[in-house]
């Protein structure tokens, strides 16, 4: 039993690690591998290796006055990431970074019905050189209050875990939204919209937790359903040269939705940024490529879902991407269906949309 | 190396918690591995981990200087 539980515990470590560390490691492990503990403390570090691996360019050795204190970090942060660690499977989400759709980094034209809400409880990760950030747990609430229209909250709570320096934890910046259906679907054509987003910055910037001056989000979004299929698409700028040592910077993607099921709708999405930050060497454009869903739990009842995704980049800076969320919507009966007639999820998908994209992080 | 640190400092380090700790000494260059000696793996600080030690022992010594001082007035 402990030689498989110490190959799978290996594994949870990525594979360029196991190639330097893996033998003696493994060894480490069978001569002391004690209980629950040990095998969380290995998960939570395999799980920071993959996430923020440590810069290889050795600039620490010409520059002391950078070094922190490698060893004592490390043990400083394992309180605290332990209690993340337990939070992890509900409670996630990345801070500071084009983070948005639910469970996507892109929004969407689709506006729920007049005088509908939404209300999500999400957590996710994002990582990219040199730091990860987690949000969660963290709130969204969206409600139409004028038709074709809707308003957007979040307000998280998250950490800001660097390869160099302390973890921190407390709330992050929120988010305050406008979605606007400009041209609803037809057969020919695909909706059309915008979600105006306005970063608020709560989050104590000197602790990593915040941008420190706000920024804005301007994208266009088009959006078809065809059968089983849903394409949506769009991009925007984002207005953040106000943030400390920030710039204004492009975003766009793609997402390809196709649904398995009555229970689950899953699909691929691309998604591209810019360069977010004045310096070049903090960071750089990227591609990612995230996979994700939602699953309904009962499609007799199909306003309450859980939401998934996860991604890393395929081009550009490292970075990776994981949302997960528990995702209710409500409202009055609309004009030809009544709330409680909801028949299958694609007629739900159509009249009240697919679970909401915003962004945060 | 578990057990020098606990005896040390009183906090015994879980095995991802140490090789964490080495996999960023050796990135940052301030550590380096030694030929395995049986089931050992010896690690050894290197020029550069030695200013780094050095230099945060001079800090930590200026903050316990500073503290004793200060808690003479308590």
């Amino acid at each position: 039993v402990n030689c498989t539980l110490v190959r799978c515990l290996l594994r949870a470590y990525p594979s360029a690690w196991r190639e330097r560390y893996g033998q003696e490691f493994e060894d480490l492990l069978h001569a002391d591998l004690g209980g629950p503990r040990t095998v969380f403390d290995v998960l939570r570090s395999a799980l920071r290796e993959r996430w923020s691996p440590p810069p290889h360019d050795r600039r620490a050795a010409a520059d002391p006055s950078a070094i922190h204190g490698s060893v004592a970090r490390e043990i400083m942060m394992s309180r605290r990431l332990r209690l993340l660690m337990l939070l992890l499977p509900l409670l996630l989400i990345p801070c500071h970074q084009a983070l948005a759709g639910p469970p996507y980094q892109l929004d969407d034209p689709d506006v729920i019905p007049y005088h509908w809400h939404e209300f999500y409880v999400w957590g996710g990760v994002a990582s990219s050189p040199g730091v990860v950030n987690t949000a969660g747990p963290a709130i969204e609430f969206n409600w139409s209050l004028i038709p074709n229209t809707m308003f957007h909250f979040i307000a998280p709570l998250g950490a800001s875990i660097p390869s160099r320096g302390p973890t921190t934890f407390g709330p992050t910046d929120g988010e305050f939204g406008f979605q606007m259906q400009f041209l609803p679907e037809t057969k020919h054509r695909p909706m059309i919209g915008t979600f105006l987003m306005m970063e608020l910055p709560w989050g104590q910037a000197s602790r990593g937790l915040g941008a420190g001056r706000p920024s804005w989000k301007i994208p266009l979004y088009a959006k078809k359903t065809i059968g089983a299929w849903s394409i949506d698409g769009g991009g925007g700028v984002n207005i953040s040269d106000e943030v400390p040592g920030g710039r204004n910077y492009p975003f766009g993607g793609t997402i390809i939705n196709y649904e398995v099921s009555r229970r689950l709708t899953v699909g691929p999405e691309l998604f591209a940024h810019g360069r977010s930050t004045a310096d070049p060497a903090l960071s750089q454009y990227a591609v990612d490529l995230d996979f994700g869903g939602y699953y309904t739990f009962n499609p007799q009842h199909p306003g309450f879902q859980f939401l998934f995704a996860y991604g890393h980049s395929v081009a550009g800076q490292t970075e990776n991407y994981g949302y997960v969320a528990l995702y209710w919507t409500w409202g009055p009966a609309t004009a030809d269906r009544s709330a409680d007639e909801r028949p299958t999820a694609v007629d739900w998908s159509r009249t009240v949309g697919t679970p909401r994209s915003r962004s945060n992080l | 190396m578990i057990d020098d640190i606990a005896s040390l400092c009183g906090t015994r380090l879980g095995p991802g918690t140490l090789y964490g700790a080495i996999t960023r000494l050796e990135a940052e260059g301030l550590i380096e591995p030694l030929p395995p000696e049986e089931r050992r793996r010896p690690y050894r600080i290197t020029a550069a981990g030695g200013r780094v030690l050095r230099a945060q022992l001079a800090t930590l010594q200026q903050f316990v200087k500073a503290g004793t001082k200060r808690l003479k007035f308590v």
